[in-house]
């Protein structure tokens, strides 16, 4: 498979398949052929996640765009399992932008200019930690364990390295690394950077500037303890209405 | 320099002797069905040896009756090796003997005949004393003898003994380091030539178990050091043939005949740790390299081998568990290089890190290698 390519069908039924068995985090709300995906003239080698499917916040529903995520799936030549597995880290992706918002992050995470959304790489990390880890972690509490086989973590490498533009690419310097190697949860940090920008006005920082910021001195017993209060909500995000957009 | 394997005296001269065998009989160990013993080699020589005689006793009473004398007929049968052409050995038989020799039977069709076969049957003879001998003389390594005899790759190589007795001589000598692929890391992690008999026992286990196809392998420098360190791998507990599962069917038949470095890397990386369970977990390592296309830089892979012996040897298990999982997840292969020169500065993993957690800037993979990064 891969080497020739998916149909759009067969990408559509595995879609269909990984949404069924993600009972709880998505529910299907149909087909719909008027969607906000973007049209994409000059086609982008680098991934973004968030062209192959959207969080609406006005309609709390993620949107995913079938015609970029079979160009993507087709484009990174991904056998049958690595193409579920995308299809779940691209959901996966979504779902965090929308637990964000169900959270109420996005007051904040809206005023920031696009190359400095710290909630971008945030969702990145944690879609590509859940691929990893099997299970849907966020904020410390186990959203869910996923259907993911142990064979196909094999998968996740893969997207880890794809080439992605700022702020997406952020997710491998400030996340991924704290959390992976010196053991602080990537929500702490998430949080140090809610902190940090609650108290600065919608300035234009360039992405420079941003990463020193980041690295200022890693987030404190009380970051951590700014976490916790999330931990019991995040339990009760109700599933977030999925649409396939054709 | 490089040595892959230690020359194993007994094993050789078995080798020879097959060989040697395998010229007079060439049939022999493939008619046999089960393992030819050397003490059914010697009684078969025993018999050849019997029946040669005398079909050249019996040749040589044909010369006889036709006037020619035995020591005449030596000479002719020694000539007869010489040149086949009767008119140039009756032109020097007429120049050494002048006259004193009568040469009307040398014009008979019949005794050429006769006397190129004594020719053959002296050679055969020839042949079976001198095998004769050595099996008196390495009467003590029929163990090793039996063992080979029993190889479905010395079976099938019968034809080929030469291409394996060079590829032994090419893992027994001594190799400048980047003369030979991945010489340069086999020094670096100090790794020790294997017997040859255990490398061809490892083909031989392969071979069986349809890995390796006898008629395709290449018996090159890259077959021979993946041979050295699939042994290496096996002899330390982690099975090579697990590696050849984790490196998958499809890449393994796609790469089994010329053992590029991408195939390599998937021995060499684990090698680099000591205890097993490390090992296991620097397989991963290997599968991000190959996936992120780096092993063609061998500086890059030595970097990464350096730093995992470093990792190894000032971090405890988990840690070093820890590191690999989030390297192989997130393609950060540049945090174990960072990791592995600060552990081995500070003389502590945990040290490293926190040293890391001081310095609060972890490079992200610059997807270039160090030759490229030190321009």
């Amino acid at each position: 498979m891969g080497l020739t390519g998916f149909e759009k069908e067969q990408v559509f039924h595995f879609f269909k398949s990984l949404i069924s068995e993600l009972g709880g985090l998505f529910i299907f709300r149909g087909v719909r052929f008027r969607c906000r995906c973007k049209c994409l003239d000059v086609p982008d080698e680098r991934l973004v996640v968030d062209i192959l499917a959207y969080y609406d916040p006005g309609t709390k529903e993620v949107f995913v765009c079938s015609r970029h995520l079979n160009k993507a799936i087709n484009a990174y030549k991904l056998d049958v399992s690595c193409a579920r597995m995308f299809i779940l880290y691209v959901l996966l992706h979504e779902f965090v932008h929308y637990a964000l918002d169900y959270l109420g992050f996005r007051p904040l995470l809206t005023r920031l200019p696009d190359k400095v959304r710290f909630d971008e790489p945030f969702s990145e990390y944690v879609a590509l930690r859940s691929c990893a880890e099997g299970r849907l972690r966020l904020f410390g509490s186990i959203i869910r364990e996923l259907p993911v086989k142990e064979d196909e973590k094999r998968c996740v490498p893969l997207f880890s390295t794809l080439s992605r533009p700022v702020p997406y690419s952020y997710f491998n310097r400030i996340y991924a690394p704290q959390e992976g190697l010196l053991n602080v949860s990537a929500e702490a940090i998430f949080m140090k950077l809610v902190k940090m920008f609650s108290g600065i006005p919608a300035v234009d920082p360039d992405p420079i500037t941003l990463t020193r910021m980041l690295f200022i001195d890693p987030p404190t017993e009380l970051a951590l303890r700014d976490v916790k209060p999330y931990m019991r909500l995040v339990q009760k995000i109700p599933a977030v209405g999925v649409l396939w957009c054709d | 320099m490089v040595r892959l394997a230690i020359k194993d005296e007994d094993f050789r001269l078995a080798f020879e002797l097959l060989y040697s065998f395998e010229q007079l009989f060439p049939n022999y160990l493939e008619l046999s069905t089960g393992k030819a013993t050397i003490h059914d080699i010697i009684s078969k020589i025993n018999i050849e040896k019997e029946k040669e005689q005398s079909k050249l006793d019996e040749k040589l009473g044909y010369l006889k009756s036709k006037g020619i004398e035995i020591e005449l007929s030596d000479v002719l049968v020694f000539l007869m090796g010489e040149t086949k052409n009767p008119e140039i050995i009756k032109q020097s038989i007429k120049e050494t003997y002048k006259d004193s020799v009568r040469l009307d039977a040398l014009d008979n069709e019949d005794v050429w005949n006769v006397l190129n076969d004594a020719y053959k049957s002296r050679q055969k003879l020839s042949l079976l004393n001198h095998v004769s001998e050595q099996v008196v003389r390495i009467g003590g390594i029929s163990e090793a003898f039996n063992e080979l005899t029993g190889m479905t790759l010395i079976r099938e190589m019968r034809h080929r003994y030469k291409v394996l007795s060079e590829f032994f001589n090419l893992l027994e000598r001594d190799h400048e380091p980047a003369d030979l692929p991945m010489g340069r890391l086999i020094n670096l992690l100090d790794l020790k030539p294997v017997k040859t008999p255990e490398i061809v026992r490892y083909i031989e286990s392969l071979v069986r178990e349809g890995y390796l196809d006898v008629y395709q392998i290449d018996f090159s420098k890259s077959f021979a050091v993946f041979m050295f360190l699939f042994a290496h791998v096996t002899k330390s507990g982690l099975n090579g043939k697990e590696i050849l599962n984790e490196i998958g069917l499809y890449r393994w038949n796609k790469h089994r005949n010329s053992m590029p470095e991408e195939l390599l890397v998937y021995f060499i990386i684990p090698l680099s740790f000591r205890r097993l369970t490390n090992m296991k977990t620097g397989l991963i390592v290997a599968r991000l390299l190959t996936e992120l296309r780096r092993q063609g830089e061998m500086e890059y892979v030595e970097d990464i081998c350096r730093s995992l012996q470093n990792i190894e040897k000032y971090g405890s298990d988990e840690l070093v568990n820890r590191i690999i999982s989030y390297s192989y997840f997130y393609g950060d292969l540049d945090a174990i290089i960072k990791l592995g020169e600060l552990a081995k500065v500070n003389r502590s993993l945990e040290k490293a890190l926190d040293q890391l957690r001081g310095q609060k800037r972890i490079p992200a993979p610059r997807n270039t290698s160090r030759a490229q990064r030190s321009n």
